[in-house]
């Protein structure tokens, strides 16, 4: 009997029990439906985030904080970057004191604002206007689309060439802040607005990039103290007094170096290299091996990073799939009882194909063809329903997703998602096999005689 | 009569000796055949009657090759059922023998003409040739306008042509009939046997007819009467 026939006799088998095979085809296409759902995310999200960190640079970085002891200053940026295999560096200055960002009525809180080397340390995917260089010093700023979307009312492009206009919190007494402004008692100042032109938009997420030098420039404290005047005082490097004030400057980032330091290397291979000679060299400690002493510096190498967070993804991944794999395993039962019941209603029909010419291997292959069939419609028309749902909410959140800097789009998550989880219809399709063996052998073994006898 | 119909004819002489078919009811045994030892050649007509119960069905059945003996050797055109496999077995079944039933045994949500195909597929007959097959079957049993009709939808001398025209499928050289009348009127019993015993006639095949029915059984040339499973010859041709 030819497979083709096979296919045909089991698709009217299945059409003759409607509602049977409806039944049992649900629970398949649950099972299957969860699977695929849980391995699209999965695939896609795994892609998306070796995407960002390939895109970002982070793949080939190394983040470097200190531990408290020593700061992370310029004589020790020249030494780290000259280490080989460092292709560059870039410290980071955080600048806290912005609060709130305003273009026109329209403004954004809950952003970080801070700067860095516009080398390439840290590579930007521009979406309008420019990156920053190194030529840029001043009040220029690169601003993430979300950011952008949210001051420009979803017209991210029109804000390239734009002032925009930042208030200070409370605390900043920076180079911008004038003394009347100022509560000497308290060392709380007024609020006060700081222009910046926005030479482009990014892909970042919720952050606003200044220039390096800008940043250290902006880490400029003044505190001033009121004094009767100013006879007797003795300046010195950061204190000098003017008019009744004593005016002490001090820089924080000189002062107490830079927040972190970012490596970039030359190529993935060297990584491991520079890890050990920042161990070796500058007594820094790998985050990732808890067993060491703490050093004086902490870094953190970015493979690392993307390796521990497609593990914890993995780990939620194998859990929803369990729940996937049970369904799936229920709907194996139920394929097994779809299949005795139907060798049982059909013996007699056993016994008249066993009668005109069916071998025992004919019989068995008839129900388990059809067994087949149940799981592969099951794996399809999961395949369909998950389809649509994903294509469905990807097209409705895509563009939340594309601002936040994640590439997950409807044809990623097509390609990388839905296609390589196709293969659940084959897997299905093998778990109808493996359902019908039992009915099958069943059928195979009854008497012929008897079955014709069947009532 | 087709051409088509006659292919791959070959003799296949039936020839039993000493069968014995014995089923167990708990701690009873029923000796179904006794000791049975028979010669049937192609090309013959054979009416096996008996009363009820009396192994009329299980020699149908074990020259059918649907039933094995417990003693006893079965040879068919050369193949000895003792030394065959399922495989060779139901090809035998499939090419050689053709059943037609009392009830029928149609599938009821099928049409005629795919009743009538299914031996064909089982055999692994090729789509075009198997279609052609199926509508000269159907043909030859005047039911070419009943192909696409359900077949619960026929009268019981149809459903029973329909039963004849897939037995003949694929060209067999016996048919075996176990009471091919025993469900239909008198007319209509009438129509099958002529059917049959044309078939016999024309083409050459062995028809073994079993019935209760001393009319019917008379119109064969050679009866065989089945009593508490010995079988006596009493008229022969």
């Amino acid at each position: 009997m030819k497979l083709r026939d096979q296919l045909v006799m089991a698709r009217r088998n299945l059409k003759r029990a409607k509602g049977r095979t409806r039944l049992t085809l649900v629970s398949i296409v649950i099972g299957s439906f969860a699977v695929i759902c849980v391995l699209t995310i999965t695939f896609t999200a795994n892609k998306a985030m070796s995407d960002y960190f390939e895109k970002t640079g982070l793949l080939y970085s190394i983040d470097i904080s200190s531990t408290g002891s020593k700061m992370i200053d310029q004589a020790l940026i020249d030494k780290v970057a000259a280490l080989p295999g460092v292709q560059s560096v870039s410290p980071d200055v955080y600048l806290w004191f912005y609060e709130t960002v305003k273009y026109g009525d329209k403004a954004a809180n809950s952003f970080q604002s801070k700067a860095q080397s516009a080398n390439g340390t840290t590579k930007q995917s521009i979406v309008a206007g420019r990156d920053l260089t190194e030529a840029d010093t001043g009040p220029m700023v690169l601003v993430s689309r979300d950011i952008a979307n949210v001051l420009t009312d979803k017209n991210p492009e029109s804000l390239v060439n734009q002032q925009i206009t930042f208030m200070t919190n409370t605390n900043y007494m920076g180079p911008e802040q004038k003394p009347e402004n100022c509560d000497y008692q308290t060392n709380v100042c007024k609020s006060i607005e700081v222009t910046a032109t926005v030479v482009g938009i990014n892909e970042g997420q919720r952050t606003i990039l200044f220039p390096l030098q800008y940043g250290i420039d902006q880490s400029s404290m003044i505190y001033y103290n009121k004094v009767p005047d100013c006879r007797g005082f003795q300046e010195t490097a950061t204190a000098r007094c003017e008019n009744g004030f004593i005016i002490d400057t001090h820089n924080q980032v000189l002062d107490n170096g830079f927040n972190t330091l970012r490596i970039r290397a030359q190529s993935g291979d060297v990584i491991a290299g520079i890890g050990q000679a920042l161990t070796s060299q500058f007594n820094m400690r790998d985050q990732k091996d808890l067993s060491t002493e703490a050093g004086d510096y902490s870094f953190m190498i970015g493979q690392d990073m993307l390796k521990e967070a497609l593990k914890a993804f993995r780990v939620v991944s194998l859990g929803l799939l369990a729940v996937g794999g049970i369904s799936l395993l229920v709907s194996a039962i139920g394929v097994i009882n779809t299949m005795l019941m139907a060798t049982l209603e059909r013996t007699r029909e056993i016994g008249v194909m066993r009668a005109i010419g069916a071998t025992n291997k004919d019989v068995k292959r008839i129900f388990t063809v059809e067994a087949a069939l149940l799981g592969f419609m099951g794996g399809v028309w999961g395949l369909l329903f998950a389809s649509a749902i994903i294509i469905g909410l990807g097209t409705k959140f895509a563009t939340q997703l594309g601002d936040s800097g994640v590439p997950i789009d409807v044809p990623t998550l097509v390609t990388t998602g839905l296609i390589p989880s196709s293969i659940v219809i084959v897997l299905t399709t093998v778990i109808g096999i493996l359902s019908g063996v039992l009915p099958a052998r069943r059928a195979a073994r009854k008497d012929p005689v008897e079955s014709l006898r069947y009532e | 009569m087709s051409a088509t119909l006659t292919q791959d004819l070959v003799a296949a002489d039936i020839s039993l000796s000493g069968v014995s078919r014995i089923y167990e009811l708990g701690d009873e045994k029923i000796h179904a055949l006794r000791d049975l030892t028979l010669d049937i050649r192609q090309g013959e007509f054979v009416a096996i009657k008996g009363p009820s119960g009396s192994g009329k069905s299980t020699l149908a059945n074990v020259i059918g090759g649907l039933d094995t003996p417990n003693e006893g050797r079965i040879v068919v055109g050369g193949l000895d059922f003792s030394k065959a496999n399922d495989k060779q077995l139901s090809h035998y079944r499939s090419k050689t023998i053709g059943f037609v039933f009392q009830s029928f045994n149609l599938q009821a949500h099928s049409t005629v003409l795919e009743n009538v195909l299914l031996p064909l597929v089982i055999a692994g007959v090729d789509r075009k040739t198997r279609m052609a097959r199926a509508k000269e079957c159907l043909e030859l049993m005047g039911l070419s306008d009943r192909a696409d009709q359900a077949t619960n939808k026929l009268s019981g001398g149809q459903r029973q042509r329909v039963s004849i025209a897939r037995a003949l499928a694929n060209w067999p050289q016996i048919i075996i009939a176990d009471e091919p009348t025993g469900n239909l009127d008198q007319a209509n019993g009438q129509n099958v046997i002529e059917h049959l015993t044309k078939l016999n006639r024309e083409l050459n095949i062995t028809l073994i007819l079993i019935t209760h029915d001393a009319d019917v059984a008379n119109k064969a040339p050679r009866i065989l009467e089945i009593v508490d499973g010995n079988v006596t010859d009493r008229k022969s041709a």
